[in-house]
């Protein structure tokens, strides 16, 4: 007789399981954890199905066969709805199923005061809920109000929730601590809490939460926030900020006085006006906009690293295109697939790409000493009409222009061409490419003759 | 080798083939190896079991009604 595997029962008690745990626990991020760790539910049905053919043949008979068609569809399933709810995991969409949303919600007023007195520094530990702090060079005390959202079957259980969880202001040493309690409820709803703080704008911000945005505006203090998904707006701060997030669609800093120190994943990140050094690093998929940083800034992501001693101008990012225009060097950039579009720098370039096209057009003189490495990808350089450069260009398999004429010798060999020559006086540039187009052209020089274009 | 063996292989060849894609998917989101660089292993995995299923089969299969046991 043929026997019937094991997978089947214990895929159903799995099921039931997690089921099980999202009924009694909601606060366990279940969906999140499966949508990344899904792929072991395959390792371990494979597994599985593996100790059993081993047992059978040492037994002395193999009667299991290969997966059935009913098997093989619930694999491809399997593997379909993962990979879909992993993709969207990335993405930052959360799953909240429909039964997730029992009861109602029930609303509180929340508000409460103290004078803060000699402390410098306001730690807020509020675990879900929006944040809006705004700093007043008058105020002398920290002043709280906002909205508690309790999601519960009824009133009394809301109430119970309500009341299990005060917003407090303690005085601990030079530190004034605000915090919400809702780890302290006792009924299974979650609470959120969307509060609005005014606090001396002497005084130094430090945040602690798990879910929701934080404003913060108008303090000559330092900002220090953490959260596992935060969107944060800054703006008018006077010291150092640092930003430590497990995700986030937008962080946007404006008019920053102080350095600014940024970790974590998501997506926008915007940028201005930064007085002091920025650190960046995470990965990020959406739009960056960096614009006026007057001293270095430093972006580390899996796929790009990017530094610049300043910038004047502006860097416009996003997954596959970087665009950048008045930079202060040394600016050193390596990213992986990326069509990247530089104008105006100074001081030396150095920029290393996989994948992308390359076009620079450095418009100050004497020129920054330039070196590109692009495994593929065309290279256009445009130059003033004036600069003088030591040019040494080379490509595996594509061609060369030259605007600069004779002291440029052109020299081509098989698929591989290349550019050397010393246009006047002037630093190094040096071009590579594996694969595409090297193209060295005058500045304003696109419309002219093409007699003159080629040697 | 004999018949039992070539059965072996050829009911072994499912769930390898599962593990792998576990593994591979695992590696997708777990470490820096996207599955669109890594699913070569696949094939490469179901190279090899092919291999080892001809090299179990070489010598011609007994009633295949009657598998397994000593003999």
């Amino acid at each position: 007789m043929r026997r019937r595997s094991l997978t089947g029962p214990i895929l159903i008690i799995l099921v039931g399981g997690v089921f099980l745990i999202y009924n009694l626990r909601p606060d366990v991020p279940l969906f999140d954890l499966l949508a990344q760790y899904w792929p072991f539910l395959l390792i371990a049905w494979g597994a599985l199905r593996l100790i059993e053919v081993l047992l059978e043949y040492f037994r002395g008979a193999i009667q299991t066969r290969g997966f059935g068609g009913g098997e093989v569809t619930l694999i491809v399933f399997i593997c379909f709805a993962g990979w879909s709810a992993y993709e969207a995991h990335r993405h930052g969409v959360h799953f909240r199923p429909a039964w997730e949303a029992f009861g109602e919600h029930y609303d509180y007023n929340v508000s409460d005061q103290k004078p803060a007195g000699p402390a410098t520094r306001v730690v807020f530990q509020n675990d879900r809920g929006n944040l809006r702090i705004v700093g007043a060079a008058d105020a002398t005390e920290i002043k709280v109000t906002g909205r508690k959202s309790i999601q519960a079957l009824n009133q009394g259980e809301a109430d119970r929730g309500n009341d299990s969880t005060p917003l407090e202001i303690v005085v601990q040493g030079d530190q004034i601590i605000v915090r919400t309690n809702q780890e302290r409820n006792q009924t299974n709803g979650k609470i959120s809490e969307d509060l609005e703080v005014t606090i001396p704008s002497r005084m130094s911000v430090e945040t602690h939460g798990n879910f929701g945005d934080y404003d913060i505006a108008e303090l000559d203090g330092g900002v220090d926030l953490h959260s596992d998904r935060a969107d944060v707006r800054l703006s008018k701060i006077g010291a150092n900020a640092r930003i430590d997030l497990g995700r986030s669609d937008l962080v946007r800093a404006v008019d920053l006085k102080g350095n600014l120190d940024l970790q974590g994943k998501g997506s926008d990140i915007e940028l201005e006006n930064i007085a002091g050094q920025v650190t960046i690093n995470g990965s990020y998929s959406g739009s960056l906009e960096f614009k006026n940083v007057a001293k270095p800034l430093h972006y580390e992501s899996p796929n790009t690293d990017l530094s610049v001693a300043s910038l004047p101008g502006q860097i416009s990012m996003d997954l596959g295109e970087l665009t950048a225009n008045n930079l202060v060097g040394p600016v050193h950039l390596v990213t992986k697939s990326k069509d990247v579009k530089i104008e105006d720098f100074s001081q030396s370039l150095e920029l290393e790409t996989e994948r992308g096209d390359v076009e620079l057009e450095p418009t100050r003189l004497p020129l920054a000493k330039i070196e590109v490495r692009s495994q593929s990808g065309q290279i256009n350089l445009v130059l003033p009409d004036k600069a003088g450069f030591q040019l040494v260009a080379n490509t595996d398999h594509g061609e060369v222009v030259n605007d600069f004429g004779p002291p440029i010798q052109k020299d081509t060999d098989g698929h591989s061409a290349s550019l050397k020559g010393n246009v006047g006086q002037g630093p190094t540039i040096h071009l590579v490419t594996g694969r595409g187009t090297i193209s060295v052209r005058k500045a304003g020089a696109e419309t002219r003759e093409p007699d003159k274009a080629e040697m | 080798m004999n018949a039992r063996d070539a059965n072996l292989v050829c009911a072994i060849r499912g769930p390898i083939t599962l593990i792998t894609l576990g593994v591979l998917f695992a590696a997708d989101h777990l470490t820096p190896y996207s599955f669109q660089q890594t699913w070569p292993v696949l094939l490469i995995v179901f190279g090899l079991l092919s291999l080892l299923g001809r090299s179990a089969r070489v010598e011609p299969r007994p009633d295949v009604r009657a598998p397994g046991g000593p003999r």
